[in-house]
């Protein structure tokens, strides 16, 4: 296909429902036209389902009409097969949607399909289970981490919804070039995502820039009394639908109100250690950031954090017990996977589970299992649960105290090879930066910096406090409002 | 080593999977590398720290006790459509042996 | 050597709600096969639990009518096995912070008062059912079939300090937990239907010695005489397995009713390592003072206290209150009973109630709520004894043919139809000891001889003469009288 999707030629969300509000684009011609792209635009790693005749077609008024997006295989759809990334689930159909599947349609967009995913979420960038691994946009042979993220980056949707649980979505946001925004715990509703930790699960908007997140978090952002952990109000603010946006629209006028220094006043954590094992690019591209969010008026202030070091284990540790947790399901007797030979019925499960889900996900539910088990749940639950407690103590003290957000890289480095062999220690390294969010249940934003020498992207993380989703999003578009990074294409292939 | 093979098999058996030979090899590399990242965090936490299982927990919030009316037949076996084998609205699993 | 016998009680008894624990399936009896389990129930990707209310208000229920402690915050965990009526895998149930601690249940054991102190009570999910009908699977495979309807229904695990000592006492405590849960309303104690289930951890050690036996677990036993029974079994086969220089291994084991044995269940897997842990999807539980005390308000009143009211008001024996507050609806009857009979009729309004009334609804398997003798009609035959117009031996008569229906149940109606009245005329009663006198001389002679069994003799002779209908006591008064005077 020689022309770009007519969805891309907008600039934004908005502006694209606003063209079909006012009736200068037919949605059904936006709809037909980011089919075609999709297909024709699929490749490995991309999108795990496609159904032409399928999607969200009825012409509405709603504030999103005609957006198409994509959904990651970590949310379940009644419209097409829900693999979570898993052989056990490859042809699962599920009976209801996800509760923010609901919503986005509701707003009128246009789901395209569904995303491939590592899978779960938790195995490694390098081969996934049952997709393929998702090529880098940028460098066909180089991780690309998400098919969310990668779809989005190549123009194939205009935003996507997945499942961040460790970072994945932010991890690939950051390989890929574009953004993602993981909301506080209890923000969205975790029904319908295919659980694999669920303290740490959470649905997650990727787009190109803040303000398309801003447009596709607002209608999945509410209480849900179907989720007992989706909170009714945190800290005196109810948790509904227009708040992220009235937050970030509140952010946004107190910027321009500050003229040619928006962020004035704005303190930005930098942690020390963080410049340990950086990559001289990633590193550069963070100083850049800073640099130009110094030049808005913000200010850097040096911060420490306790028990931060352990995060990524700690993580890895508390993931792959409520990961073991919750797939213990998956058994071959009420859905999923079945092996085909079988002595008795603790052999079906026991086979239909060696063999429906792969090795990564195999070592961390055997990880989980110990790390559960009478004897060591003491000597490795615990421990990583308090690592939790006083990492997250200390980083809301510090966004309290002693500045208002955190800025941080996404990864270590630019994106790996695809074929490249990790040990689990560098693997787990370098969830370092991305391991925080998770664990502490705060928002977290990544978008683009400056990318490397060869053009490959590196991604900024903003951490705020409790509720500050509309505030990242609004400093995030003030950074963007000066720089292109996020505007940034991989060449068509 | 932390994990021996019967540790292995102890593991695989509690987590309901009949690994094969060449799954728990690998396995049984991979766990015992895991453990002993784990060291960084088992070692100089403060045992009076209480472990955190969610950040933000609220309470539990109540339902009213209604019930939805039963599935219909057909509402039921829609709902069983993933199931791998079924007969007369049961799935099925080969016996099991009290 | 003198053993002892240890014995604990779990009884898992299904909370009467409408719609399951965890999601909001019915919970009706009955069903088609997996009607009742929703996508949460059948555990499909992404489904998650929502708490019901009257699961924890049952819960509330028990730990006031137990005297227990209410824990004000509590904690659902999740305990991990295999199985495949168990959708999740994993129980969503309360380890180290259950909502109902301590508490005690009173009650006898025969004429023996005994309480028996709880460790805990808790909340959690029942399993779904297996089906052994024979079905053939995908590969022709014998299989089973499994029905979640069950699945989810809310279940409060009560379990005993190992108290008890004998088949009999555990066997007593089940009864009496079984009309208390029935009395509060919360479990409708359908045992066929599996409302109610006793699991019995049993163990013996030598008298005086302090540590406890190694202790086997006897599962899912469904009727009390079972119960009973299966103790007695794995009691002596313990004894006799020690005995011979073996060891009681710690095992769950099965009572097979049908040859009246245990049996050592096949286990699976011998570790039962259930790797309990919070459940991340479930925040604490926290139930407030006022809300226990709302309900503590509302909660009707307790059996003891009622026994106690029997007893301090009413004059009953401990033994006999305690019978009568065995089941809510037997001490309704009794009430209604008394409050239709002048003041004092305690005492017999007891008698009938635990007598005759009980032993025609044991013959014919009925509970008391389908008596066919209604409380006003007992109290109508029982005033008919108290003013003398018949006999309680005449009253039994009455009292077979009120059950049959005779006269609408009417006592009056009866006893006049029949022509039971008593005959409580002086000189009529006379008469007859005079007929009697005269024609049994040969027992008069025994008497005068010294024989007083056979004045008994005599009151029976005028009681036959009368043919049954002459009041008793003025007989032997009349008869003392006339053989002595």
């Amino acid at each position: 296909m020689s022309q770009p999707p007519l969805h891309s030629t907008f600039d934004s969300i908005a502006a694209l429902a606003g063209a079909v509000g006012r009736g200068d684009v037919d949605p059904t011609v936006l709809a037909d036209d980011a089919m075609r792209h999709a297909q024709a635009g699929n490749g490995p790693g991309l999108f795990a389902d496609l159904d032409a005749e399928a999607g969200n077609r009825e012409t509405s008024d709603a504030a999103l009409a005609g957006v198409p997006i994509g959904i990651e295989d970590r949310l379940v759809t009644r419209r097409w097969r829900s693999t979570g990334g898993s052989r056990m689930l490859a042809a699962y159909q599920s009976p209801f949607d996800a509760t923010a599947v609901q919503d986005l349609e509701q707003a009128g967009c246009l789901t395209v399909g569904k995303l491939a995913c590592a899978e779960f979420s938790m195995d490694s960038a390098s081969e996934f289970a049952l997709f393929e691994a998702t090529p880098n946009p940028w460098d066909a042979q180089r991780q690309g981490g998400s098919g969310a993220a990668a779809a989005v980056a190549r123009r194939l949707v205009m935003g996507a919804v997945g499942v961040d649980t460790g970072g994945s979505l932010r991890a690939g946001a950051a390989l890929c070039g574009v953004s993602a925004l993981r909301p506080g715990q209890g923000m969205v509703s975790r029904l319908g995502v295919i659980a694999a930790a669920s303290s740490m699960d959470q649905v997650t908007p990727v787009a190109r820039g803040a303000g398309d997140l801003a447009a596709l978090l607002d209608p999945i952002c509410h209480f849900d009394p179907q989720d007992a952990t989706s909170l009714e109000h945190l800290n005196g603010e109810a948790n509904r639908i227009g708040r992220v946006r009235e937050s970030w629209q509140t952010h946004r006028m107190a910027q321009q109100a500050q003229g040619s220094r928006p962020l004035k006043n704005l303190r930005i954590g930098i942690l020390e250690g963080d410049g340990d094992g950086l990559s001289a690019a990633v590193a550069d591209s963070m100083e850049a950031a800073l640099q130009t969010l110094e030049s808005l008026g913000a200010q850097r202030v040096a911060i420490a954090l306790s028990a931060d070091g352990q995060a990524a284990t700690a993580y890895h540790l508390i993931a792959a017990a409520e990961a073991a947790s919750n797939l213990s399901r998956y058994d071959g007797v009420h859905f999923g996977f079945r092996a085909g030979r079988y002595d008795d019925v603790h052999d079906m499960i026991g086979r239909s589970r060696a063999q429906g889900f792969g090795q990564a996900i195999i070592e961390r539910i055997l990880l989980g299992t110990r790390v559960m088990s009478h004897g060591h749940y003491e000597a490795l639950c615990l421990p990583a649960q308090r690592v939790r407690r006083l990492l997250a103590q200390s980083l809301r003290q510090a966004l309290s105290q002693s500045c208002d957000l955190v800025l941080r890289p996404a990864l270590p480095d630019t994106a790996p090879l695809l074929d490249a062999q990790t040990s689990l220690a560098v693997r787990w390294a370098r969830d370092r930066y991305l391991a925080a969010a998770s664990l502490t249940g705060l928002p977290a934003l990544c978008f683009p910096g400056a990318p490397d020498p060869d053009g490959l992207p590196i991604g900024m993380q903003l951490i705020g406090p409790d509720l500050a989703e509309g505030w990242l999003l609004a400093v995030a578009e003030c950074f963007q409002d000066v720089t292109q990074w996020h505007q940034r294409e991989p060449e068509q292939h | 080593m932390v994990i021996s093979e019967q540790d292995l098999k102890n593991l695989a058996q509690l987590a309901g999977l009949a690994l094969a030979p060449g799954q728990a090899t690998a396995a049984r590399a991979a766990l015992n590398e895991a453990l002993s990242l784990a060291q960084a965090v088992q070692e100089g936490v403060d045992p009076a720290i209480v472990p955190m299982v969610q950040p933000l927990a609220g309470q539990l919030r109540l339902r009213e006790d209604v019930a939805r009316a039963p599935a219909s037949p057909a509402e039921r076996d829609a709902l069983m459509a993933n199931a791998p084998a079924t007969a007369q609205g049961l799935f099925l699993v080969p016996t099991v042996l009290e | 050597m003198d053993w002892e016998i240890v014995i604990g009680l779990e009884t898992h008894v299904q909370l009467s709600t409408a719609s399951k624990i965890f999601s909001d399936s019915s919970t009706a009896y009955g069903a088609l096969p997996n009607t009742q389990a929703s996508a949460g129930d059948m555990a499909l990707p992404g489904t998650l639990p929502v708490m019901n209310r009257m699961a924890v208000e049952r819960a509330i229920q028990f730990g006031l009518a137990v005297s227990a402690d209410l824990a004000l915050r509590s904690v659902f965990d999740r305990k991990h096995y295999f199985y495949p009526d168990l959708s999740k895998n994993y129980q969503i149930s309360q380890l180290d912070h259950p909502i109902v601690s301590g508490g005690s249940l009173t009650f006898f054991v025969g004429e023996t008062e005994t309480t028996v102190r709880l460790t805990r009570a808790h909340l959690e999910e029942d399993a779904g059912k297996s089906l052994h009908e024979h079905f053939t699977g995908p590969h022709g495979e014998s299989s089973s079939g499994i029905d979640l309807n069950r699945a989810g229904t809310p279940l409060l695990e009560i379990v005993t300090e190992p108290e008890m000592r004998s088949a009999a006492e555990a066997v007593a405590y089940a009864r009496a937990l079984h009309g208390l849960v029935v009395w509060l309303g919360i479990c409708d104690g359908n045992m066929q239907e599996g409302s109610f289930r006793c699991d019995a951890n049993v163990s013996v050690r030598p008298r005086g010695q302090s540590t406890l036996g190694t202790r086997t677990e006897i599962k899912n036993v469904n009727s009390f005489r079972f119960l009973e029974r299966a103790i007695l079994y794995e009691a002596r086969r313990q004894i006799e397995l020690i005995e011979d220089g073996g060891r009681v291994v710690q095992e769950t084991r099965l009572y097979d009713a049908d040859r009246d044995e245990t049996r050592s269940m096949r286990s699976k897997e011998d570790a039962h390592d259930y790797r309990y842990f919070p459940d991340p999807d479930l925040p604490a539980l926290v139930i407030t003072p006022e809300w226990i005390a709302r309900v503590r308000d509302a909660m009707p009143e307790l059996p003891a206290r009622r026994r106690a009211r029997f007893q301090s008001a009413l004059g009953l024996s401990a033994y006999d209150a305690a019978q009568l507050t065995m089941q809510r609806a037997t001490a309704d009857y009794f009430e209604a009973v008394v409050q239709a009979l002048p003041e004092g009729q305690a005492k017999p309004a007891a008698n009938w109630v635990l007598g005759e009334l009980a032993a025609a609804l044991n013959r014919e398997e009925r509970d008391i709520g389908d008596s066919p003798v209604n409380p006003a009609q007992l109290a109508a035959l029982i005033a008919r004894i108290v003013d003398a117009t018949i006999s309680n031996k005449i009253a039994r008569d009455v009292f077979a043919a009120m059950w049959e229906g005779e006269h609408g149940a009417d006592a009056d109606a009866i006893i006049d139809a029949r022509g039971l009245r008593q005959i409580t005329d002086t000189a009529a009663i006379a008469a007859l000891i005079d007929e009697v006198l005269a024609a049994h001389a040969g027992i008069v002679e025994q008497y005068r001889a010294g024989r007083d069994k056979a004045f008994n003799s005599l009151v029976g002779q005028v009681m036959r003469a009368a043919k049954g209908k002459a009041n008793p006591q003025q007989v032997t008064d009349l008869l003392r009288e006339r053989l002595d005077g």
